[in-house]
């Protein structure tokens, strides 16, 4: 093959090339969640707070009540730093019985939270064995944003805004909301499961299908958005 | 910065770089996401197209550190093999993994910087950008680039001729 002496006609060819080289994004949502763990990791420890559980890390073994702890430390710590776009999570709350937590307020906006700061959430993450799981949200104001996402593997895991109470038991995520969005994660093709909001069912999944009740404003392969309807 | 508008916009697109650079997905993953958490927690402002030089750039240096092995490089080609989809054409599979291991034999024939420059104008660099994140002046990147091209296609298509 003759190549022009023009470099750019070779870009076409070259990219040709490139382009049938891997592509694939990966499991995006897990990475998601994997950076923001690191990020408020590492905002904890600058904050003199006590580190999150990682990803990488996974303590089966962390009762409740010992991560709630950990919740209460770094939560108030990140919330403190003015700018973080640091959310607070939990991860794989392993119990041996349904108990109550409560994520702290968040503290009084310091100077630069004012800026484009996403909001501090805080969560439970469940491993489902196969029995049904139920989703229950309360307190949901009006035109609350429910975003369910669907993950591979068996996990399920509830996020809410910092203010909100969670319980857990087996097959159960429930919280008591404090005001802005909710994120559930759930796993992919697991049956049954049901979401439900203040008595009302969003989102219910069957051996024969999934059945969408709520107010949708957004719905694709990676998961729905519901939103709270007026009372 | 918002986060998840950050991720989504910057993620993908680094992961893919990530990975045609080093040829291993998990390198891959973990280099995109150092470099995200440490855009995060370094706290780096400013528009989107300076945050994704910046990021680029520290993922470009994350993978000269920690993959550059040459027995590393060699174990990632190897443990990279494509699985075509259920429903896709034999043939075209074969096809498809063909070209993917010639390109990928083919960058790896090239010098680290040369495959470095020919990927980022591959994910739509400018010049400038180029040279801030190859660390070369902005001149010479024209030259620099076609050259890189031409030992790419070079290479390419002598393992494409029979033995």
């Amino acid at each position: 093959m003759t190549h022009l002496d023009d470099g750019r006609p070779l870009a076409g060819a070259v990219a040709s090339a490139l382009d049938a080289l891997e592509a694939d994004a990966g499991d995006v949502e897990r990475a998601r969640l994997a950076v923001r763990l690191r990020v408020a990791e590492h905002a904890a420890q600058a904050a003199g707070g006590t580190s999150l559980p990682g990803v990488a890390s996974r303590r089966a073994f962390w009762s409740l009540s010992r991560a709630a702890g950990i919740l209460l430390v770094t939560a108030a710590g990140l919330s403190a730093l003015p700018g973080s776009p640091v959310r607070v999570w939990v991860e794989d709350l392993v119990r041996p019985a349904p108990e109550e937590v409560a994520a702290p307020e968040p503290e009084p906006a310091a100077e630069a939270a004012a800026t484009d700061v996403p909001a501090a959430e805080a969560g439970v993450r469940l491993t489902v064995a196969g029995g049904p799981l139920a989703v229950v949200l309360r307190g949901a104001e009006p035109g609350t944003e429910v975003r369910v996402t669907w993950i591979p593997g068996s996990e399920a895991a509830l996020f809410a805004p910092v203010g909100s109470r969670f319980t857990s038991g087996e097959g159960r995520l429930e919280a008591t909301l404090a005001p802005g969005r909710v994120r559930v994660e759930l796993p992919r093709g697991f049956s049954p499961l049901a979401l439900e909001v203040d008595g009302s069912v969003l989102l219910r999944s069957t051996p024969q299908g999934l059945e969408v009740r709520g107010a949708v404003v957004q719905r694709g392969e990676a998961g729905i958005t519901f939103v709270v309807p007026q009372r | 910065m918002d986060f998840d508008q950050t991720f989504d916009e910057l993620y993908p697109p680094l992961v893919r770089y990530c990975q045609r650079l080093t040829g291993d997905r998990d390198a891959a993953e973990d280099t995109a996401q150092e470099a995200l958490v440490r855009l995060f927690t370094h706290k780096v402002e400013g528009p989107t197209p300076a945050l994704r030089v910046w990021l680029f750039k520290t993922a470009t240096h994350l993978v000269r550190d920690r993959y550059r092995v040459e027995e590393n490089r060699r174990r990632l080609l190897e443990a990279n093999p494509v699985t075509p989809g259920a429903t896709e054409d034999p043939e075209r599979a074969l096809e498809r993994r063909t070209d993917r291991e010639r390109a990928r034999k083919a960058l790896d024939q090239l010098a680290e910087r040369d495959r470095e420059m020919l990927l980022m104008r591959h994910e739509g660099f400018s010049y400038k950008e180029i040279a801030e994140m190859a660390n070369v002046a902005a001149t010479s990147v024209g030259t620099l680039l076609a050259r890189a091209e031409r030992r790419f296609l070079d290479v390419l298509e002598g393992e494409g001729e029979p033995a």
